[in-house]
């Protein structure tokens, strides 16, 4: 039988064995080596299931299924579909390039390269799992190393940051293992007897009271939410993602969030269609309020981690909202997007990290003129920046366009509105480049040293990758778009619009005298 | 209306239509990466390979021509961009009538303005990196151009945009630079935000954004409310693209780049590319009935209000910049009368004229060693015969002149007014032509007439032959431009265009040689007054000045466009961002959560009060408890 | 004839409430654990009585086993006792009550 998913999921936690087993004797370096050869080799399998895997069939690959604890249903099932294929490889991908750019932490190294080994364990595990106690496990597993990242390398308010980012995610967890377990005591009637099989409770959910359903769709929701993070509950993540260390934040951003958007996308939309349906303006309009808010936010921070930050809850609003339109172009836009923010963000971070280990600070006010002093760092932000103010060519404005393409079909108000985050984007972020790259260079500043070897080592795929996916988006798109039409032939019933490009043909081809005013 | 063109096969040439964008992004990337290695070859290399995109675009045009009219049309699919269930968009060029004006504009001017950049960045040390951003932006404007439907016009709508950001912000060590920079960006991204807008709206309308597609079933797919809407929000990207009224604001502060940057972007090309955009959606625009009085209402006012700030100058460069605005303005107008020929004429004609201009001026400031105050020139002509003479008549083709290319232009667009039965406009036009006439004239004046007032402009000398041959090419353009694509109504650029556009409008109203004399004889009297004010010596010019308070200082303010925006829109919207970062978000929302923690601490704080250290107590609270239990229990048995 | 049941019970009561009334009362820790053990026996006095009622010796076993738990503690809490003792000269137990707010 074929075991690539778990060899992918569990092969960081032989790293994690190596370092421990070397113990004190490992000298840091070699506990470097061990973590970026681990993280490497995890890459590379993801890649061979990723060659495995079949774009055009729409279901779930590479399935494996074990029992785990009969007792109680508990199984150990995982498997992939499109949509979690390219999360995976995401993070697989940004590893890495993290623990490359973590190069320079001195501090209990070995412990360091533990708790990033065993982040990507527990997230790759979240992507996989096909059942829901599992998911369950790995989601929470996810918050300790994360906690120790934060608390133990951040920066000033550190313990703050990660207590909060712990308890927050936390209380939202308490809902989706209460409705977990709600749903299991629902299954005890099927012929297999109890279980957290996805596949299965999927087709019982389905014949749940349409009031349960709902209740139990906000319970999914509130614990994803969270860790999206969707308007009014992301007050955790400018903490988190402030105080976290370099690599922290890129993995914050690139994989961590995607976590709760993925968990909507299999879960909530999976298991409660008509209850997505149901409270699909409610989601929305908090993603288009979270949207303009993230933005809005962002333009006044002083603290250019903090504008990232905020410029996440915008982005990631994004994301929701393309979910919620249940739209092919939409939904896909949204996953696109969550893969887009990942490398975009993610490229951000290490850039900022990289400024604030020469500058030693993240004040704007404290920075400026950096350009002519590292120019290719500089310019190497600048693209990443672009490509977050969703410049066509570049990734991120695949994801976006498409996003409110597909949202503006169905509602044009919530297209519209979401659109002004582009300017708000282009305001925020060319403001806070211009404050720290143009401009008189400060004193301190001179004589900083431009990007090297290891930094563009750690730059340079990113970058590539931010390039490719705007010009040739159809790479992912191929996979995404057969799993994520499965999802919405679910959640929407027929006769209403699911492709934007569909619809119109149709009235062109019978050609159809104007329409227009009657879906206005 | 315009019926859909029939795409012909790829014959002759025409497949090497994508070497035409590919070669100046070749460029853009050699020079990017490899570009300080190369020392002065950056620059040559760069004009070589924008000059071989011309070579190979007059190549494929000849080719296009050779097909007759009705099937004039080449669309060439590089690779699928988006696809998403039905909905597709390909990495598609287009080269039918209209794009292969502006192609052979983007690129001939192009390399004449490459050329000259040689000259004018010599001293520069990122020379290498100005020539990349450079060739980056003739690859963008190509693709804007050449583009098959909205999305990939889209992309090189937004990759002008970057290439105009990073050039006026070039030397970003001057703090002001880089504000014109953002606020260039800024700007023109809030018109673009519409058209993306306009651009979600079509493809709810359609499920495409092929112009073929679009235009072909517009008619039977689009209420009128439907069209408008469309309309308007495209409208909205051209206005910020053209700064046009109420986004102009940004052009003037963008004459903060490099002067070549400003002949090319800010003149010739990248600011034209919303006239480009009204005219090729005009099978849209027509289907609504407001969008196109819309369009000339805008062109008109902007006109207006730009032509009479361009007065008030006395930056030689923002009077060019105002005058490109006003020059916008008259090609807005000119396609919101339908006559989009006439505007894709003015569109030729004052690339020329204009791009003369600003290198002129270039040459001058490089001259004057970074002097731009036309108040410390004077007397130039002598000293600088080769620049002086070419903008003379670059100035003299921009004031309307017969019988150089904007005479012509503003002709045949003043007849159109005249004879559809647009009196207000005719007439507001002719004053426009009058304020034209009027500030170029005081341009020329001060700058190149009277005596020397300043030490600097007794040492002024002429710039080298590489950045005066450009002058001279482009002066031959701007006296034979007119002639070559004709001016009437019929005339051969129309004819060229209309497969694509449409016939040029036609009525009867004055006799064409009647408005012809009315026009001359406007920019005569035009550049006469201004001969008489800031050169005959007969008018004491400051004083003269001094009486028009507070005009001057308006007009010099460009109308306080700018100061109205900061006080409206800049200081309100600051507010609005503090208070939802400072006090929404971190006293209400994060304050509700750290409330929440607040709370449960504080219930902590008084049940930890019972923990009195007392053993005993706790016993006894221990024996309490099991009696009360046991006690409970018996009750229950 | 055989003592009826209750005269074991009410001396098992009386002894209890004895235990427990030292341990409520009393300040000396040593007292305070020569209560609880006369608790602990007083339990173990009923248990061996109903034992002997029932005929059967489960109660007897349960109370050998009380007996040898009860020994194993008193040498945790001696020794307790006496470190406390060592170090504070005290085994007033209201002295030590550090472990509060």
């Amino acid at each position: 039988m074929n075991r690539l998913l778990t060899l992918t999921t569990f092969l960081p936690v032989a790293g994690v064995v190596v370092v421990l087993v070397g113990g004190r004797a490992l000298r840091d370096d070699v506990a470097r080596a061990v973590a970026l050869v681990t993280t490497i080799a995890t890459f590379l399998v993801s890649l061979v299931v990723f060659g495995k895997f079949d774009p055009a069939v729409p279901g779930y690959q590479l399935v494996e299924q074990a029992e785990w604890v009969p007792a109680i249903g508990l199984g150990y099932i995982v498997g992939v579909d499109g949509v979690s294929i390219w999360l995976v490889l995401l993070t697989t991908f940004l590893f890495p390039i993290a623990v490359l750019a973590s190069w320079p932490v001195e501090k209990d190294v070995r412990l360091y390269m533990i708790a990033m080994l065993a982040l990507e364990t527990a997230v790759v595990g979240s992507f996989l799992a096909l059942d829901l106690l599992l998911f369950f496990l790995f989601f929470e597993a996810i918050l300790v190393p994360m906690y120790f990242l934060i608390g133990g390398w951040g920066s000033a308010r550190r313990v703050y940051a990660a207590i909060k980012f712990f308890l927050y995610t936390m209380a939202g967890s308490a809902f989706l293992f209460l409705a977990t377990l709600f749903l299991w005591s629902r299954s005890s009637g099927l012929d297999g007897g109890a279980t957290f099989d996805l596949r299965a409770l999927t087709e019982l959910a389905g014949g749940l009271p349409v009031t349960t359903a709902r209740w139990l769709f906000l319970a999914f929701l509130v614990a994803f939410a969270v860790k999206v993070p969707l308007f009014p509950l992301h007050t955790w993540l400018p903490d988190a993602h402030t105080e976290a260390p370099t690599a922290g934040s890129v993995l914050l951003a690139g994989v961590l969030l995607k976590v709760g958007t993925y968990g909507i996308i299999r879960f909530n939309l999976t298991l409660f269609p008509e209850a997505s349906r149901y409270f699909a303006d409610l989601v929305s309009i908090l993603a288009v309020i979270g949207i303009l808010y993230g933005a809005v936010a962002a333009l006044i921070q002083t603290d250019i981690k903090r504008l990232v930050a905020y410029s996440s809850v915008s982005h990631l609003g994004f994301v929701v909202l393309g979910i919620f339109a249940f739209t092919a172009q939409g939904v896909t836009g949204g996953v696109l997007q969550m893969v887009n923010h990942g490398l975009a963000t993610g490229a951000l971070f290490l850039l900022v990290g990289m400024m604030y280990e020469r500058t030693h600070t993240r004040e704007l006010a404290r920075m400026g003129g950096l350009a002519s002093v590292m120019p290719w760092l500089l310019g190497t932000y600048l693209f990443a920046v672009f490509a977050s103010v969703g410049l066509p060519g570049l990734n991120s404005f695949v994801g976006e366009f498409l996003v409110i393409a597909g949202t503006f079909a169905v509602n044009q108000w919530y297209g519209a509105l979401a659109a002004l985050a582009v300017i708000l984007a282009a305001i925020y972020l060319l403001w806070s480049y211009q404050r720290v790259a143009y401009g008189p260079v400060r004193d301190e500043h001179r004589g900083l040293g431009d990007l090297n070897l290891r930094e563009s080592v750690v730059l340079a795929p990113v970058l590539a990758l931010l390039l490719v996916f705007g010009v040739y988006p159809k790479l992912l798109t191929d996979a995404i778009e057969p799993a994520v039409a499965r999802v919405i032939e679910r959640v929407q019933p027929a006769g209403q619009t699911t492709d934007v490009g569909e619809v119109a043909v149709q009235q062109v081809e019978i050609g159809l005298v104007p329409d227009g005013g009657q879906q206005e | 209306m315009v019926g859909a063109l029939a795409p012909s096969e790829a014959t002759g040439s025409l497949p090497l239509l994508w070497l035409v964008p590919s070669l100046p992004l070749a460029g853009a990337a050699v020079n990017l990466f490899v570009g300080r290695r190369l020392g002065k070859a950056a620059g040559w290399l760069a004009t070589a390979l924008v000059a071989a995109s011309f070579a190979v675009a007059v190549v494929v045009v000849l080719d296009l021509l050779a097909i007759g009219t009705e099937e004039r049309l080449y669309v060439q699919h590089l690779f699928d961009w988006i696809t998403v269930g039905a909905f597709e968009v390909g990495a598609d060029l287009r080269l039918d009538a209209l794009s292969s004006t502006m192609i052979l504009v983007v690129t001939g001017v192009g390399s004449l303005i490459h050329l000259y950049s040689i000259g004018y960045m010599a001293h520069d040390a990122r020379s290498a990196r100005f020539f990349a951003y450079l060739n980056l932006f003739v690859f963008f404007m190509l693709v804007l151009v050449l583009g098959a439907n909205y999305l990939v016009l889209y992309l090189g709508w937004e990759g002008v945009g970057l290439c105009s950001y990073l050039l006026i912000g070039f030397w970003y060590e001057k703090t002001e630079n880089a504000n014109a920079a953002k606020k260039a960006f800024v700007t023109t991204r809030i018109g673009d935000t519409a058209m993306m807008v306009g651009l979600a709206f079509i493809v709810w309308k359609f499920g495409t954004l092929d112009f073929e597609a679009v235009f072909g079933s517009a008619g039977a797919q689009l209420t009128e409310a439907a069209a408008t809407g469309i309309a308007l929000l495209l409208l909205g990207g051209a206005i910020g693209k053209s700064a046009q009224i109420p986004l102009q604001v940004w052009l003037p502060d963008a004459m903060a780049g490099p002067t070549p940057v400003s002949a090319l972007i800010h003149a010739a090309t990248m600011v034209t590319a919303g006239v480009y955009l009204v005219v090729r959606s005009a099978p849209l625009f027509e289907l609504s009935d407001i969008a196109l009085p819309i369009v000339l209402v805008i062109g008109l006012v902007t006109m207006l209000v730009a032509g009479t700030a361009a007065l008030g100058q006395t930056d030689i460069k923002r009077v060019l910049a105002y005058s490109t605005v006003s020059q916008l303005g008259y090609m807005f107008l000119a396609a919101g009368m339908r006559a989009y020929a006439a505007a894709m004429f003015m569109l030729v004609a004052h690339a020329f004229y204009k791009a003369l201009m600003f290198l002129g001026s270039g040459s001058v400031i490089h001259g004057m060693h970074d002097e731009q105050d036309m108040r410390r020139m004077g007397g130039l002509l002598r000293r600088m015969p080769v620049t002086g003479w070419t903008f003379i008549v670059g100035a003299i083709a921009l004031a309307g002149v017969p019988p150089l290319a904007g005479f012509f232009a503003k002709d045949q667009l003043l007849e159109i007014a005249n004879h559809t039965g647009r009196p207000v406009v005719w007439i507001l036009g002719t004053i426009g032509a009058l304020l034209s006439a009027l500030y170029i004239g005081r341009l020329v004046f001060l700058t190149f007439f009277g005596s020397a007032r300043t030490e600097q402009a007794e040492h002024a000398h002429e710039s080298p032959s590489v950045m005066t041959v450009p002058l001279v090419i482009l002066a031959i353009g701007a006296i034979g431009a007119g002639f070559v694509l004709n001016s009437t109504a019929e005339g051969r650029i129309a004819h060229y265009l209309e497969p694509v556009v449409g016939e040029v409008p036609h009525g009867d109203g004055l006799p064409v040689w009647v408005l012809g004399t009315i026009g001359s004889t406007v920019a005569i009297v035009g550049l006469v007054l201004a001969w008489l004010v800031y050169a005959s010596g007969k008018v004491d010019r400051a004083a003269f000045e001094e009486r028009l308070e507070p005009l001057p200082r308006t007009l010099r303010n460009g109308w306080y466009w700018d100061d109205a925006y900061a006080k409206l829109l800049v200081v309100p919207g600051k507010a609005a961002a503090r208070v939802t970062a400072f006090v929404v978000d971190a006293k209400w929302v994060d304050g509700l959560v750290n409330g929440v923690g607040r709370g449960v601490g504080g219930l902590a704080q008084v049940g930890r009060l019972l923990q009195t250290g007392f053993v005993r107590s706790y016993a006894l609270v221990f024996l309490v408890g099991a009696v009360a239990l046991l006690a409970w229990i018996g009750v229950r048995l | 004839m055989r003592t009826p049941i209750a005269y074991f019970v009410m001396l098992s009561g009386v002894l209890f409430a004895l235990g427990t009334v030292g341990v409520l009362i009393r300040r000396n820790a040593l007292l305070i654990f020569m209560s609880v053990e006369l608790q602990l026996n007083a339990v173990n006095l009923s248990l061996i009585a109903f034992s002997r009622m029932h005929n059967e010796l489960d109660g007897q076993i349960l109370a050998f086993f009380s007996m040898v738990v009860a020994a194993a503690e008193v040498v945790v809490g001696l020794a307790i006792i006496v470190a406390i003792y060592r170090r504070r000269q005290s085994v007033n137990v209201d002295d030590a009550r550090e472990l509060r707010w």
